[in-house]
């Protein structure tokens, strides 16, 4: 089996973008990450792609911009698997070029909300169960009942009864989620290609924001941004071919791990899942990709990690399913800035998916960015420690799917 | 490392409005399996295959992780034609993992699939006319076929004739007609000309698993496999952007297979082929594409009867999309037909070909062997 | 590279609205109409797993884990505990929209009101439903506290049948 690295990154400035349509935001990512990597568009052998069609309302895109990224007469694979679509097209280029069959590929993963009527990826994530919900409203769901469950709005939905079962099973404070969000608002200041910026955000600032559903504030709430994001791997020895000068960011280890169903399977059946927070996925993910990259103590091994917390619970929650921190303790490694960017342990550096979420590309974004600081090019955002390994994580699915990744700045430990 | 496919399990075509899709993947990962003589905790991982716009989820494969026996499984989805999941499954295989189940499905009733097909147009020019879908553009692509070579709608109600026979007698088609003559063709409702209801693939139901594993798992549980000797894909420019009157990705694709399974010349080497073939002039397309013949000559071919059920090259023999055409599952039907005559001892090496997107955008080929 | 778009200042905005249309699903039959006909009767019907002893709530024709085909169906406890909660603000206009109608406008929840929105898990059963705890005040709710169905004196044959849930005995010093 091969090594495999990434070479070069590129992403769009994420926000709201009207200036540009699918086509060329995707093209501006994939072109930026080939220059980055200082190799030209014929050195790339097949392009892994990836994002919610159901968002941007056009159905297998990557079809319409095949000559926009330069896949003319080459091969183009495709995954869509929620929220988790960026860590599923890394992985699958990992794939592709672990096994042999390319040297050098291109994976690149975007979303376009700005393009749906509704705002705030409504259409999109309501689909994932209007199947259901249309059967229920036959069988006689009434609106009060349809609207107490709506409650918790179509964004955070899911999230929002996993906050309230995490925090029962944890013991932390709603407080601790406004440390969180307030450190990702703080983290994406530093960052050009954020959405939510917020320099001096502060707990007590998202703690004055309106109260969606107890524990879920406004302020604790992801925002719909457009972005594309894109990277660029090769093999060993397609690198010594190709010489880039810049350093490269190994990637030892992957695995993705599904688990049923959180809230309800088709057609409103029950699921076998008791807790929205046990994330058993998560764990097989992180055991196996750990095994893979010959990691035995992730405490003491991993420097820093991305996890894909579009709400600060899921940060906590994650970082110990992880096996960073002990079972509901996450909290405390908060208080004491453990997870800051200049601690021991930061966690999103870039500010995350809770600041910058473009569901196809923040997947990929968590994969990228740790590329980003183990090669030391994160700019504003760089952790002062070095970091030799980081994690990537990515969930998707009905917070069912999980994605784990590990980089290093050495190809083998 | 060879990769073999061990196990496969196809469901009879259909159009069933009562059949929900856990039931139709959950019977066909089963029956896989079972083909294989496998249970489900000897897969390493499960690659499935569904699309969001026809299923009408967004994220069509999370409902269905317990059915395609993907539960606690490291497991990944191609949002395109299966034979791509088999590919990723492929993929998968060569580096951690040791089995693989790929499972896929669409049904037809869900959703028109035609409709799907505008909203993969460009929305800023071609969506705004209201004029293309796949059955228009198909007429056009179709038209300039014709044109060029002087190809008559005969030569093309031919290849329709051929594979409608052939499908006639598959239990797994889902348009069987009996005793189907070339005028029934010729005669058949025009949809936009030259496209005729009977030269066009009808959309269907299906559900269709296989189980693929290495060579050395292989060898330790002495299973009997139908070996992948060579796989090819690619893209195409969008519809506008490129030539309508050849299947240029499907030529780069069929050479990579060709080369990767030493191929050099496809009608001796190879015994007969399996392609999906949306439209029956695209079956002369491919017949040139594959370098089967000469552009332009495809029409020979099919007049020639080479690739005639007893020819000595058949195309089709399963019937090919003109019996029957599952948008998702389609792909990995062709395999599974192909697989089938090989293990009886029909041929030693076949083609499997399937293609996704507007007018075969992207076309991905296969090479397989019997043991 | 060098993009078109570094000699065009301006970019051009084209205005389309497609209406993607109406899909069709098909539901599993003796599923969940069955467990709405329970709920008339005031009971909870689930479905379990002869494999792996599961029960799951609403009733699951297949078993993940085993990978097979359910058969039974069972009744289930009315009682359960309390995995979690959560707490709406007192509802005001303006801020639930449903499908862009304001859900308090509109009647469907009362101005003033605050939900309380319970994870609960029947006893003896492998799932969780997320159903309204009743008859209680926001302070009084607790994690681990026991709760029983509460079903409408009415039944309509509906899902709504079953309301919520309501504090059941607390079995305590």
């Amino acid at each position: 089996m091969r090594r495999v690295a990434i070479i070069g990154c590129g992403q769009t400035k994420h926000g709201r973008r009207t200036d540009i349509n699918q086509a060329e935001m995707v093209s501006e990512a994939v072109w930026r990450a080939i220059e980055d990597a200082g190799i030209g568009i014929e050195d790339v052998e097949a392009f892994a792609v990836g994002n919610m069609q159901g968002f941007g309302g056009i159905a297998h895109p990557e079809m319409i911009f095949s000559d926009y990224i330069g896949a003319f007469g080459k091969p183009v694979q495709r995954v869509a698997t929620g929220g988790t679509v960026g860590g599923s097209v890394a992985q699958l280029a990992y794939y592709q070029v672990a096994s042999g069959m390319f040297d050098v590929v291109v994976a690149v993963a975007w979303e376009k909300h700005s393009d749906s009527a509704e705002p705030g990826a409504t259409t999109g994530l309501l689909h994932v169960a209007f199947a259901n919900l249309s059967y229920m409203f036959k069988k006689g769901l009434d609106m009060r009942s349809f609207a107490i469950m709506g409650l918790a709005g179509a964004a955070a939905g899911i999230s929002a009864y996993q906050a309230a079962q995490y925090m029962a099973k944890s013991g932390c404070r709603i407080d601790h989620y406004d440390m969180v969000a307030a450190k990702a608002r703080r983290n994406a200041a530093k960052n050009k290609y954020a959405h939510l910026k917020w320099p001096d955000c502060r707990p007590e600032d998202i703690a004055k924001t309106e109260m969606l559903i107890w524990p879920m504030r406004f302020g604790h709430v992801c925002p719909a941004s457009d972005g594309a994001s894109a990277i660029v791997l090769a093999s060993e020895d397609a690198i010594q071919r190709l010489k880039p000068e810049k350093p490269v960011a190994w990637i030892l280890g992957v695995a993705a791990y599904a688990d049923e169903e959180a809230d309800q399977g088709e057609s409103y059946q029950g699921t076998g899942v008791l807790d929205y927070s046990a994330q058993i996925g998560c764990i097989l993910s992180a055991k196996k990709a750990y095994e893979r990259a010959k990691i035995s103590d992730p405490r003491k091994e991993v420097d820093m990690a991305e996890i894909y917390a579009p709400f600060p619970h899921q940060e906590l929650m994650f970082s110990e399913k992880l096996g960073f921190f002990d079972e509901g303790t996450a909290w405390k490694a908060v208080e004491e800035g453990i997870t800051e960017i200049d601690g021991d342990f930061p966690i999103c550096p870039s500010g995350g998916v809770n600041a910058t979420n473009a569901i196809g590309s923040s997947g990929l974004q968590r994969v990228l960015e740790c590329a980003l600081q183990i090669m030391k090019k994160a700019e504003n955002h760089q952790v002062p420690k070095d970091v030799e390994v980081a994690v990537a994580h990515a969930w998707g699915g009905q917070v069912q799917f999980n994605t784990v990744t590990v980089l290093s700045d050495k190809p083998k430990r | 490392m060879k990769i073999g496919i061990v196990g496969f399990y196809a469901l009879p075509q259909t159009y069933d409005v009562e059949m929900t899709r856990e039931k139709s993947v959950f019977a066909a990962a089963k029956g896989a399996l079972k083909d294989a003589g496998l249970e489900r905790e000897d897969i390493d991982t499960v690659v499935s295959a569904s699309s969001d716009f026809y299923d009408g989820r967004t994220i069509s494969s999370s409902m269905l992780i317990g059915a395609s026996g993907a539960y606690l499984k490291d497991e990944s989805k191609a949002e395109e034609d299966g034979l791509f999941a088999v590919l990723y499954a492929i993929q998968r295989l060569r580096t951690y993992h040791r089995t693989a189940l790929v499972v896929a499905h669409t049904h037809s009733w869900t959703f028109n699939p035609h409709k799907v097909s505008t909203f993969m147009l460009d929305p800023l020019f071609d969506r705004q006319n209201e004029l293309l879908n796949d059955v228009t553009l198909a007429a056009l692509q179709a038209n300039t076929y014709m044109h060029s070579y002087r190809v008559s709608e005969e030569d093309i109600a031919l290849a329709a004739l051929k594979n409608l026979e052939n499908a006639s007698r598959n239990p797994l088609a889902f348009r069987r007609i009996t005793g189907i003559t070339l005028d029934e063709i010729l005669d058949s409702e025009i949809y936009s000309t030259p496209i005729r209801e009977l030269t066009m693939a009808p959309c269907c139901d299906g559900a269709a698993a296989v189980v693929l594993a290495r060579e050395d798992v292989i060898e330790d549980l002495s299973l009997d496999a139908v070996w992948i000797e060579g796989v090819g894909a690619a893209t195409d420019s969008y519809i506008r952007d490129r030539d309508l009157l050849e299947m240029n990705s499907l030529g780069i694709a069929a050479k990579k297979a060709y080369e990767m399974s030493g191929i050099n010349n496809p009608l001796d080497e190879i015994d007969f082929a399996e392609v999906n073939e949306r439209f029956a002039y695209q079956e002369l397309m491919i017949y040139e594409a594959l370098k089967l013949c000469q552009k332009g000559r495809g029409k020979y071919l099919i007049r020639s009867g080479i690739t005639e059920r007893d020819g000595d090259f058949p195309v089709n023999i399963s019937g090919g999309s003109m019996g029957g055409d599952s948008i998702i599952a389609n792909g990995l039907y062709r395999l599974i037909e192909a697989a089938k005559l090989i293990k009886r001892g029909f041929g030693e090496k076949a083609l499997v070909h399937s293609q996704w997107g507007l007018l075969a955008q992207k076309n991905i080929v296969f090479v397989l062997r019997g043991e | 590279m060098a993009l078109i778009k570094e000699k065009f200042k301006e970019t051009k905005r084209v205005f389309g609205e497609w209406n993607v249309g109406a899909y069709r699903w098909k539901a599993p039959k003796g599923y969940l109409d069955e467990f709405i006909k329970a709920l008339g009767e005031k009971k909870i019907l689930g479905t379990l797993c002869s494999g792996c002893g599961r029960i799951y709530v609403p009733p699951r024709e297949f078993c993940s884990r085993c990978f097979r085909k359910i058969e039974t169906k069972t009744i289930v406890s009315n009682f359960g505990t309390l995995l979690a909660f959560l707490v709406s603000p007192p509802l005001t206009k303006g801020k639930v929209l449903i499908a862009g109608i304001d859900a308090v406008e509109s009647g469907w929840l009362k101005e003033g009101e605050e939900i309380i929105l319970g994870i609960v898990n029947f006893d003896g059963t492998s799932s969780k439903l997320v159903l309204p705890v009743l008859n209680v005040k926001p302070t009084d709710v607790f994690v681990g506290m026991r709760v029983r169905a509460v079903f409408s004196e009415e039944p309509k044959g509906s899902l709504s049948d079953l309301i919520g849930v309501e504090p059941a005995e607390q079995v305590k010093f």
